[in-house]
């Protein structure tokens, strides 16, 4: 079952937001999929030691700024908790 | 030799009376120095039995003087003792209720689900199940509001109580900033929390103007989808600035309770 992690906020390059939620099944992989839009944008990511990168979804490329700006948020949420 | 005078009368008489003055005069003499060293006597033992009363009427007193000032002591000491044991829990009691209310504010659940699975389910749902479960999202938000709020009272309540016994400035200081800190986390959550209240309203106004269910939860998932985006990044700002200030608190609050014990 998918746990809820939060709400996070991704700077589109045309200076929109995209929102939505952030979940995951293990604390290893995280999924991030926009509601606040019709832009259908969703992928998923994970952290080594080297940061945050990309490790699934759609083929087209997602920017890594986008995951970037994901992975700070779920990083800053977990330390909130 | 002449022993004529030993069957004189006169002979006789003089030597009784020779004899009896003599044991006269000693049974004097015996009798004054007799009396005079009886009342001396007498008289250190009227002396000692009034020095004896003065002794126990000052023991008396002094014992009275000690129980009092032992009685006093005694309820100082309880009367302190209650100060400190009330100031301990007032203190024990302000940092509990503060951290309750910033978990309140922490772990407010904002999402109901009530529109979340409804591309999953359309089939299932229909515009009257989809009403109800934006009403009771509503009553479970409104009944966020209000129990967040009776936190809150308990909190000021204890501030008070904290404040009536250590009004220190330093510690007043914090919980100014503190307060201030809590104050926008309360805004940032309320705000949220008011503004699913009115998407949840508009999109039952929609529905009941047969509006496509469809499109009304999809426009409500969009407009809840950025609340709450915001909300989460208000809520980690607020709670950067609360446990800064809660350190610090800590700190200040644990020191005064050390010093409580001494």
């Amino acid at each position: 079952m998918a746990i809820l992690i939060l709400y996070a906020k991704v700077r589109l390059p045309d200076g929109s937001l995209a929102t939505g939620p952030v979940t995951t099944q293990d604390y290893q992989e995280f999924l991030f999929r926009n509601t606040g839009s019709g832009l259908d944008l969703y992928f998923y990511l994970q952290k080594n030691d080297a940061g945050w990168f990309f490790s699934g979804g759609p083929t087209i490329n997602i920017p890594t700024s986008f995951i970037d700006q994901v992975g700070q948020q779920i990083d800053q949420e977990l330390v909130a908790r | 030799m002449n022993t004529s005078y030993l069957v004189d009368f006169k002979y006789w008489l003089i030597i009784l009376i020779e004899i009896v003055g003599f044991v006269v005069i000693s049974l004097k003499l015996f009798a004054k120095s007799y009396s005079s060293e009886k009342g001396k006597n007498l008289a250190t033992k009227e002396d000692i039995g009034e020095i004896t009363q003065i002794v126990e009427s000052l023991k008396a007193s002094l014992t009275i003087k000690t129980e009092e000032i032992k009685s006093e002591l005694s309820y100082k000491n309880e009367h302190l003792i209650h100060l400190r044991a009330s100031e301990r829990a007032a203190i024990i009691n302000y940092y509990k209720a503060t951290w309750v209310l910033v978990l309140g504010f922490t772990k407010a659940d904002l999402i109901k689900h009530e529109i979340d699975n409804f591309d999953e389910e359309k089939d299932k749902h229909s515009s009257a199940k989809t009403l109800a479960y934006l009403a009771d999202g509503e009553l479970m938000l409104n009944k966020m509001k209000e129990e967040l709020s009776n936190l809150k009272y308990l909190r000021d309540i204890s501030e008070s109580e904290l404040m009536f016994f250590y009004d220190e400035p330093e510690l007043a200081a914090i919980i100014g900033e503190l307060n201030l800190s809590l104050a926008e986390f309360e805004r940032a959550l309320f705000r949220s929390v008011n503004l699913l209240l009115q998407i949840f309203s508009e999109t039952s106004t929609k529905i009941n103007n047969r509006v496509s269910l469809k499109d009304a939860i999809i426009d409500a998932k969009r407009t809840r989808s950025d609340v709450l985006a915001n909300w989460y990044e208000d809520r980690y700002t607020s709670l950067t600035f609360i446990r800064k200030f809660t350190k610090s608190l800590k700190e200040i609050l644990h020191n005064r309770l050390t010093s409580l014990t001494v």
